[in-house]
């Protein structure tokens, strides 16, 4: 019988200050090589539990063992210097890894990795987009072996070229006896990278079982969690008090990516809006993204959404503007990739209205 | 469980980021974290030394009070400096605690230890000018300003690891800190001698350690009081026990930073 790579035993965890929170994992373990993938809804628990498992959280209660030395990679842009140059951040990521100063061949190795010129190595972060810093905090795997790799999204920024490359690294790393924990919102990213996967709901384990399996469950409740959605949001739909109430403008600045920005023109209520609720919904897979944004006292607000793209799946995005306690307007809207329009199919027409 | 070579590895780590990237962008860069507390002085020395002719007892020198005056602000500018820095110390390397499994001391040390290199170069400052003034530099005063520099260290270690916690919770004293380590400054002798201030507050003055620790740096150039020398050697020891004290106390609620942050 083979020692688990990491295992977990009588785990509880609750945030401080936040009481309605509680992670209760009894037991889970992973054995060298296996590659894990973590699925849930947003509040889940998924981050808190790889956060556990880096030990970044100490757990209130239960015991995590790992047999070997875990690495996370956690978010995006949360280790790294926006005031230091590509170099420095790789060599900063590379100790942060390794524990000691790299050697220049691990550094070489990692910025090729990245497909930089020396040019944009030697600017400092903050000109860097989204998807160059997911290059470089990913270079440090081609250099380390990271025993148990924790990631947490990393790749959800990188681009249609780098994404490949970088699984290419992962799977290399799992095939030498690396177990992976991959935490995602990409149901193919799992199917086509993990061995195993978790489906977590209000902090447990909901179901466990090989990818395609869970993936399977969980691809189902996600469509009918939001045919639900859909069908509810329908009889709430009441029309817009004012056209000119609300702005939208798209910016498409990459072939996956684009942000939504929403201006919401409060004073053209009766009662003052007090929040904006968004949701961002796909038919063919799962909830994306849902958020709450205070308008404040200002008459006019901007609502930032980024809406990452899945090919060629179009997005529901639905807008439910609060006043006090009730649903004041919902405005519903398909995100294509080439533009916006009202749910039900005609184009958004009003004058204020911008589509780009 | 990080090992004591990873935990100082750790340290190094972060010590030199902080020190690298706390002026970058900026058109003087690092040169800033020794041009800014030399302005200060600067301003503080004309104002007090030339402008108010502050002197020295028996002294009618000026050059003596801008020597006596450096060794007295310069530790007070760490004091401060490590105060201020520990109690947002988490909040500035968020985004590190959050991916990596840092051991929560080291990075209120790491902001500590970033502070030191502006303190060493204002006591450079002042052992030059000790030299040009030709004040005579005897071992016992050098001894003291040498337990002076260590107790000032052991009463900022445990304060500031008790401030990186309690800022975290309180996040209004980053703010509030700097305002109130102002109004100790004034209150405290730094600009003027102990003597000036009224009985209580001298009193107070005579037995606060960091006064004490002070007037121990100050020794080359003013000797200490016998009541200074004595609570300077027991502050050694006590300041020891009281950092292992507050460190075995910090150990039962590090564990909670990452997941308040």
């Amino acid at each position: 019988m083979s020692i688990p790579a990491l295992h977990v035993h009588n785990l509880r965890f609750a945030y401080p200050l936040k009481s309605d929170f509680v992670l209760d994992i009894p037991e889970w373990c992973i054995n060298p090589g296996d590659s894990v993938g973590i699925v849930g809804g947003n509040g889940s628990g998924k981050s808190t539990f790889l956060s556990l498992l880096a030990g970044v959280f100490e757990p209130d209660q239960g015991l995590i063992h790992a047999s070997s030395k875990v690495t996370p990679l956690l978010g995006v842009g949360s280790s790294i210097n926006e005031y230091q140059s590509g170099y420095e951040n790789i060599v900063a990521e590379l100790q942060t890894h390794l524990g000691r100063p790299p050697s220049d061949e691990e550094v070489s190795t990692s910025a090729a990795f990245t497909e930089l010129s020396d040019a944009v190595l030697n600017d400092n972060l903050h000109t860097y987009s989204s998807g160059m810093k997911a290059r470089i905090a990913f270079a440090p795997l081609c250099a380390i072996q990271p025993g148990i790799l924790v990631m947490d999204e990393v790749l959800a920024v990188g681009d249609n070229k780098f994404v490949p490359k970088a699984l290419a690294v992962v799977n290399k790393l799992i095939a030498n006896g690396n177990a992976l924990v991959l935490a995602s919102h990409s149901s193919d990213v799992i199917r086509s990278n993990c061995s195993k996967a978790i489906w977590m709901r209000d902090g447990s384990i909901f179901s466990s079982g090989t990818a395609q399996e869970v993936m399977d469950a969980y691809d189902d409740w996600c469509r009918e969690q939001v045919e639900q959605i859909l069908v509810a949001s329908e009889g709430d739909l009441q029309p817009l008090p004012e056209q000119q109430l609300v702005q939208i403008r798209e910016d498409i600045y990459d072939a996956d990516v684009s942000t939504l920005y929403i201006n919401a023109d409060s004073s053209c209520f009766s009662a003052r809006v007090q929040k904006v609720q968004i949701r961002v919904l796909t038919k063919e897979s799962y909830l994306l993204y849902e958020s709450e944004c205070e308008i404040g006292c200002q008459d006019m607000a901007t609502f930032v959404i980024q809406l990452r793209r899945m090919g060629a799946v179009s997005l529901l995005v639905e807008v439910i503007f609060l006043a006090g306690n009730s649903h004041y307007s919902v405005l519903m809207l398909h995100a294509r990739p080439h533009g916006i329009t009202l749910a039900g199919g005609q184009p958004i027409f009003v004058p204020t209205l911008n589509v780009v | 469980m990080l090992s004591e070579k990873s935990q100082r590895s750790q340290l190094r780590f972060l010590t030199v980021r902080t020190l690298k990237t706390r002026y970058a962008g900026t058109v003087l860069g690092a040169a800033w974290a020794f041009a800014l507390p030399l302005t200060q002085i600067i301003i503080y020395v004309v104002i007090f030394g030339f402008l108010f002719k502050s002197k020295l007892p028996g002294s009618d020198k000026s050059l003596g009070y801008v020597i006596w005056f450096l060794l007295g602000y310069s530790p007070w500018m760490l004091f401060s400096e490590c105060l201020v820095s520990a109690s947002s110390c988490f909040q500035a390397n968020a985004g590190l605690i959050k991916s990596f499994p840092f051991k929560k001391p080291v990075i209120v040390y790491s902001s500590i230890l970033s502070a030191l290199p502006q303190f060493l170069l204002c006591l450079l400052i002042s052992l030059v000018l000790m030299i040009i003034s030709g004040v005579s530099l005897s071992i016992s005063a050098l001894m003291y300003q040498a337990l002076g520099i260590a107790d000032l260290l052991l009463i900022v270690v445990p304060l500031s690891l008790c401030l990186s916690l309690l800022g975290l919770v309180l996040r209004d004293l980053p703010v509030l800190l700097p305002q109130l380590l102002m109004m100790l400054l004034f209150a405290s002798p730094i600009f003027f001698p102990a003597s000036v201030l009224p009985g209580v507050m001298s009193t107070i003055a005579a037995v606060n350690p960091v006064i004490v620790a002070i007037n121990l740096i100050r020794a080359p150039i003013q000797a200490p009081t016998d009541l200074a020398v004595v609570l300077g050697t027991v502050g050694f020891p006590l300041g020891c026990l009281t950092w292992q004290l507050v460190l075995h106390r910090y150990r039962r609620y590090e564990g909670v930073v990452a997941s308040l942050l």
